[in-house]
Parts: structure tokens; C-alpha cells; sequence
């Protein structure tokens, strides 16, 4: 009922940015799941090899599979010791079914696998899994990297608990990548009411040459990384895309790890919060454990959760099963348990309405395209006019669906119209941003 | 296996804000000018916004349930109960109507809301299509048509703590709808056909002949402020408005601050210009409808036979609306 009756209280425009009880909460470790899931391919067409087979003992940290084409082949790691269960199709979160290896506990948890000391730096990455963009790191000439660490997503912690409690991790990671791809420039942004990870940033960053650290005022999903780089660099035209690479704060702890301590890629921190769990956290997980232990893990009630998400709460995935495995882009979990639904799980209060023309939905646009207008011709199947105001400039935040107040799916109309194969020809008109 | 799970598209939060609770927003932003009326045109005032509001609301259920597929009277209230579409509880009537009786002199004869809140449901609302979908702000366009049709009622004014007279607005034998005894004439008119001018201090807090709502200018600023916080109305609109009158009457060589104070200004721009369905949704289009607003109100106050213009413009810069969203929305709007 939350909003239902008017309030004196003023509403933000933005969701609330951070849940309480994760913020500054030193991180936990879940590191002995029973079993995990690990994929072997990150998209259904990757191309991939499995070493192991069922009932084969693994050690964790042992390589069970490669994908890739040479000269770029990535390592896949069992996260865990145990036993080869099976090696089939399982869905992932990011909503396809790809090839996984299962693995059972034998309950030993100490100690992994080293990855192989003695070759390059890049070598060395693919060794210990981490995905990056090599070929076209590699290829081209890159001028910047970039490192979004700020959380756009409601709720999520993770990037800014990695911050504070690893800066010198991340500064050197970033100063490995650069020295491994000879990029000049890299580029971390950190949310300006960081302040401590700030200064701690930039007590690091100091000896190293071509590292900034830049303070942003607000947060930028994903998706956006081009507008905060023109918004950084104040420069509209001279960077095209192509010469601009980005990587997640979590890689960046990844590959000082690699490079460092010669460990793989087998455990990340990701945040689990929502309604659905009773001690929400930032916490280390295995590569492959599923999100239910996890989600049992944190105080979650199985029985009881109505809705997961992979994600925060504005761009993440919803899943259909909790039985889907924390992959290594994984940021976190949200629960949630929905209350006041029909069968259909319909809102009987909050129906959909005709717009009014508030214009929430512009005012709050980060990429400032008219989201109520587009929506509308999508609805109409007027998709021509819908590209020319801007449908492809969308980044998918989901700030207009959440500002509606007549509760219209504008990201949802939006997404669906941009996944339609028969617009990807045309293109926005030079007037767009 | 667990029960099954939800899976929607993003996002999965919702600020709960909803239409209706805008809506609410300006009748709760409107308690000081009703209180403010209240006290300067007496007990009367009720029985109008009371009337204006319940004519709105009739109309409105009754379009409702013709609209309603498959309607029989049998199950009357059935379908107003049940009715998925029901446009009677998201606030917009009451908004329409109350906003119409802030319009009318405090001494109407008490059918003139009746017959304006019904005009304004039914041909300025949901002859366009509904909610959303209207080109005119409904209470202006009802004013517009009650001013053209029975001038005379429009523009009879009393003078301010005249609480008594009010009995034979009820009447229904038309002779007794005349309020000569304590009539008054608005500072406008005063100014335009007299030169007199009217101090400040009673433009500001509303010791002056005129309509129910913009008599007291330091209510309609509480109601203001209190949509401001609230962000149901944003900067863009009003304050381009009252600043472009402010430019002209100083550029003309008049006296800005009784302008600002004096009339429907104030009641206009913070409460009529700044209706959500028919503004520009651009901030540039917001702020040209502004300008725009700006311009004809002081053009017709300075220059116009009539001494009020606030409602005009804004009526004819709704209907430039859709042209202002073409020209700065779109491509490369800010």
C-alpha cells in the first residue's frame, strides 16, 4: 500500500540508493556451498572444450574446461572440490541455458589450485578465467579504460565495499591491465559521496602514472559508460566507442589477485539484499553456487520469496527458478516477497492508467529522450518514428517506469521494440545524443 | 521446489507514487485558499465548492458508467464498484472541480457551478478522450464558457467580510440573483476603468474584491510551496510566468508588484498553468509555455478591453501546446 494515500513527505525521483544494513557492513565469506554449477560457455554460441567428465575428482582452482578461439583461450575453473556430477545444459541467469559442469562438495575447502607462474601478463589472465574483451583489446589501439565503479542499481553495495576495503587491489589491477594491453589512460569513477574510498583511491593512485581517479555526481548504469566518459572528459567527438575499453571493479580485484598471487577467478563478492532475506549482506560467494544457498544462506526463506533477481532492482534480470548459478558478472541478488496480488499476480491497486503527461519520465531520463512518446509509438507500431525520437539511445536504466505514477512498463515497451530484429538497420539520426 | 517465482521485466521497484495521489495533492495544496475564502466571502463559499464539486464527480460517474461495456441500470452500483476503469477515484474530477470554483465570484447564483462542472467533466474533459487526452485545461475552458454566457453573474463581485446577501443566490426566480447592495469591482478593473490603485498589503492577503481562489495571494503561495516540496509541479512553468509579467509591466512603465498580486495571476500560474495533462513535457517547452503565458496575460491586462487575461492565455497556450512539444522535444531536447 506503500504510496497509495498521499503523503506530505516528498518522493525522490531516484530509488533509494542504499539498503542500510549492507552499507559499510564489513564483507562475509560463504565459501563451502554443497554443490555449484559452473558454465562453461558465457553465450550459447561460444565455442568450448570440457576436460572433466562425470565422477572425475576435481581439486577447486582445477582447470575443467576452455572456450574461446585460439590466441585467446580462457580458462574455466571448478570452484569447489568434488566430484564431476553431470555435464548438461542448465539454465543461467542471464536467461539462456548453457553447458555447466556440476560439481558436489567432498567438504574441503582449503586451498586452490594455482594458476601456472612464469608467462605474460595476458597469458596469465586467461589462465585464472578472467573475461575480458582481449581481441579487441588486443587489436586495437585502445586510448582509455574505464572503470565504472559506481552503483546505479538500488540496494547494490558491492562495488563501493570493494573499494573501501581493497583500494590498492583495484589501483593495481587497473595498472596491470594497462601495462598488459599498453593502454595510456585509465579512468576510475567513483560515486562523490565516497569519500573515504576516495581518498584512499587517490593516496594510491598517486605513484602510478595515468591513473584518475574522478569523483562523479551521480551514478551511471552500465549501459551509459559512453555518456559518463563524454560527461568526464568534456570532449563530445573525439573518442569513438571502439577506442574505449571497460571493466568492472570486481575484474580488477580479479586480475591483482592473478597477477599477484597467482589465484583464479573462482570466488567474487556480490551484494544479496531485498524483502526475501533476513540478514541482507555483501558477501563472497563460489563461482557456480546457486542462488537458493545462497539465498538460505543469507536468512531467505525459499518457500516464502516470491520474486529473485540477478541485479539490482532497476536493470536486473528476473529468474525463473532459484536453482541458476552466481556467474562471474553476477553483482548481487535481490528477494523479494510480493504482497496485495491476485492470481495473476496482478496489482489490484496499482492498475495501469492512460499517461497525463506529468513528465516524470523525461525529467528523470539520464540520456534525455522522451520515454512516455516512444513508448507510445511503440505501442502504436509506429517503430520508425520511435527510432528517430531517440528508441536506440535508451540504456535501459528503468527510471521511467519507476517515476510513472500512472504505472505504465515504459522500459519494459521500450525493451521490447529495441529487441525486434527488423529495427537493428535503422539507425538513429545524427541529432540524437 | 519452491513455490513458483515472478518474472517481470524490469525495473522491480516502483516509487508508489500514483496519478491519483497527485491529483490528491492539489486539493490538499488548495486548503489554505479554501480557508482563506472562507474567511473574506463567507459561509457561502462552501455551499459553491461544494456544489462545483459534486456536479464534477456526478458527471464524471455518470460518463463513467456509459462508458462502462455491457452496462445495464440494474447493476448501477455494481458497476461502479467493480468497474476495472473506474476514473471516479483517481482525484481528476475533484481537481476539475474545485479548481473550477476557484474561478467563480463568491456571490454565484448557486447554479452556475453546477451547470460549469458538469461543462468541464463532460465537453472539456471527456469529449477529448478522458484523463490525459484533453487539450484545455477543464476549469479554464469552464470559465471560458461561463464567462461568454452569463456575464453579468461572472462579473459581480462582493466586497470582502460581506458575509451575509448570500440567501437569495439560492433562489431559484432570477430577480434575486443581484448583489448590487454590496458589490465591488476586482483592483484590475479598478486600475483599468478608474486609475485607483489598491495598496499591497490587501492584494497580498486578499482584502480585495474577487474570485473565490485568488482573492489572497498568500495562500495560493502556501499552496504553492507545498506543490514545490512535494515536486507535483516543477520550477519550469510558473516562475518564467510571473517573471515575464513582471519584465513587461516594468518595460511599460506599470507597477510590477500590483500586477503580480493583483487577480487571477498567482492562482494561474502556480495552480492552472502548471496542470500536468496540458503542459509541454519538455523543461524548454515548459519554460517557452511560461514565457508565453507571461506575455498575453500582461498584452491583455496592459493593452486588452478586459481587465483580467490570466485565463485566456493560459487557454490559448494550451492550445500551442502540442506545437511547443514538437519544436523542443524529440531529437536533441534539454
Amino acid at each position: 500500500m506503500d504510496g497509495f494515500w498521499p503523503t506530505f513527505i516528498r518522493r525522490p525521483q531516484t530509488p533509494p540508493r542504499y539498503a542500510e544494513k549492507t552499507a559499510g557492513q564489513p564483507m562475509t565469506s560463504f565459501l563451502s556451498p554443497r554443490v555449484v554449477t559452473v558454465p562453461l560457455q558465457e553465450t550459447p554460441q561460444d565455442v568450448f572444450q570440457c576436460l572433466v567428465k562425470a565422477k572425475d575428482e576435481v581439486a577447486a582452482g582445477q582447470k575443467i574446461g576452455e572456450r574461446g578461439a585460439p590466441p585467446f583461450v580462457l580458462s574455466v575453473h571448478a570452484s569447489i572440490s568434488g566430484t564431476v556430477r553431470e555435464i548438461d545444459t542448465l539454465p543461467c541467469p542471464h536467461g539462456n541455458n548453457l553447458t555447466s559442469v556440476v560439481i558436489e562438495s567432498d567438504g574441503n575447502t582449503n586451498g586452490c589450485v594455482k594458476v601456472a607462474s612464469g608467462r605474460g601478463n595476458i597469458e596469465t589472465l586467461l589462465d585464472a578465467g578472467i573475461s575480458l574483451d582481449y581481441e579487441k583489446w588486443s587489436g586495437e589501439k585502445i586510448e582509455v579504460l574505464l572503470v565504472n565503479a559506481t552503483e546505479f542499481d538500488p540496494y547494490m553495495t558491492v562495488s563501493h565495499q570493494i573499494l573501501r576495503e581493497k583500494p590498492d587491489h583495484v589501483v593495481k589491477g587497473l595498472k596491470t591491465l594497462m601495462d598488459s594491453f599498453s593502454i595510456p589512460r585509465g579512468h576510475l569513477c567513483v560515486e562523490r559521496d565516497q569519500v573515504s574510498s576516495i581518498k584512499a583511491l587517490k593516496e594510491s593512485a598517486q605513484a602510478v602514472p595515468g591513473v584518475n581517479v574522478h569523483p562523479v555526481p551521480k551514478a551511471y548504469p552500465p549501459a551509459a559508460e559512453p555518456l559518463l566518459l563524454r560527461n568526464l572528459l568534456k570532449q563530445r567527438e573525439a573518442l569513438v566507442p571502439n577506442r574505449v575499453g571497460t571493466v568492472d571493479v570486481c575484474q580488477l580485484v580479479a586480475v591483482s589477485d592473478a597477477v599477484m598471487q597467482r589465484l583464479p577467478f573462482i570466488e567474487r563478492p556480490i551484494t544479496v539484499v531485498g524483502s526475501g532475506v533476513s540478514s541482507p549482506q555483501n558477501i563472497r560467494v563460489r563461482i557456480g553456487t546457486t542462488f537458493g544457498e545462497v539465498l538460505t544462506h543469507c536468512g531467505g526463506d525459499l518457500e516464502r520469496i516470491t520474486q529473485i533477481v540477478m541485479g539490482g532492482g532497476l536493470t536486473g534480470i528476473s529468474q525463473h527458478s532459484s536453482s541458476v548459478p552466481v556467474t562471474q558478472k553476477t553483482t548481487g541478488i535481490l528477494a523479494m516477497i510480493a504482497f496485495m496480488m491476485t492470481e495473476g499476480h496482478h496489482s489490484k491497486i496499482y492498475e495501469r492508467g492512460d499517461c497525463v503527461r506529468c513528465a516524470k519520465c523525461v525529467d528523470c531520463c539520464p540520456v534525455s529522450i522522451q520515454p512516455n512518446l516512444i513508448a507510445a509509438y511503440c505501442e502504436k507500431r509506429r517503430f520508425e518514428e520511435a527510432v528517430q525520437n531517440g528508441l536506440f539511445v535508451c540504456v535501459d536504466c528503468g527510471l521511467c517506469s519507476y517515476v510513472c505514477p500512472a504505472r505504465i512498463p515504459l522500459s519494459h515497451m521500450i525493451k521490447t521494440a529495441k529487441s525486434r530484429g527488423d529495427l537493428r538497420t535503422m539507425t538513429s539520426p545524427p541529432g540524437v545524443v | 521446489m519452491a513455490n513458483p517465482l515472478i518474472v517481470t521485466a524490469p525495473p522491480y521497484l516502483r516509487t508508489g507514487e500514483t496519478t491519483h495521489c497527485l491529483m490528491f495533492d492539489v486539493g490538499i495544496a488548495s486548503l489554505p485558499i479554501v480557508l482563506a475564502s472562507l474567511y473574506f466571502s463567507g459561509p457561502y463559499v462552501i455551499l459553491v465548492l461544494f456544489l462545483s464539486l459534486f456536479s464534477a464527480l456526478a458527471t464524471e460517474g455518470i460518463i463513467q458508467v456509459i462508458k462502462t461495456p455491457g452496462f445495464k441500470l440494474r447493476p448501477f452500483f455494481y458497476n461502479i464498484a467493480t468497474n476495472e476503469n473506474m476514473t471516479l477515484a483517481d482525484g481528476s474530477a475533484l481537481v476539475t472541480g474545485l479548481l473550477l470554483a476557484f474561478n467563480l465570484p463568491p456571490r454565484i447564483p448557486f447554479w452556475v457551478p453546477i451547470v460549469g462542472s458538469a461543462l468541464a467533466i463532460s465537453i472539456g474533459k471527456h469529449l477529448f478522450g478522458g484523463l490525459g487526452h484533453n487539450i484545455f485545461n477543464p476549469a479554464l475552458f469552464a470559465r471560458a464558457f461561463l464567462v461568454a454566457a452569463w456575464p453579468a453573474h461572472m462579473t459581480s463581485w462582493v466586497a470582502p467580510f460581506e458575509w451575509g446577501q448570500w440567501i437569495h443566490q439560492l433562489s431559484i426566480h432570477p430577480r434575486s440573483w443581484s448583489i448590487d447592495a454590496v458589490s465591488t469591482a476586482t483592483p484590475l478593473a479598478l486600475m483599468k476603468q478608474q486609475g485607483v490603485s489598491t495598496s499591497w498589503l490587501d492584494l497580498f492577503l486578499g482584502n480585495i474584491g474577487g474570485c473565490i481562489g485568488e482573492v489572497s495571494v498568500l495562500a495560493v503561495l502556501i499552496g504553492a510551496a507545498y506543490l514545490l516540496y512535494k515536486g507535483t509541479i516543477t520550477w519550469h512553468i510558473p516562475f518564467p510566468y510571473l517573471g515575464t509579467v513582471v519584465l513587461l509591466t516594468v518595460l511599460f512603465g506599470k507597477d510590477p508588484v500590483f500586477h503580480l498580486f493583483s487577480g487571477g495571476l498567482m492562482l494561474g500560474a502556480f495552480f492552472m498553468a502548471t496542470d500536468i495533462v496540458t503542459s509541454p513535457i519538455t523543461k524548454r517547452g515548459r519554460i517557452l509555455f511560461g514565457a508565453g503565458c507571461g506575455v498575453l496575460t500582461a498584452l491583455i491586462r496592459l493593452f486588452g478591453s478586459l481587465p483580467e487575461g490570466v485565463s485566456y492565455s493560459i487557454l490559448l497556450m494550451n492550445a500551442c501546446t502540442p506545437l511547443i512539444d514538437r519544436y523542443t522535444g524529440g531529437r536533441s531536447k534539454k
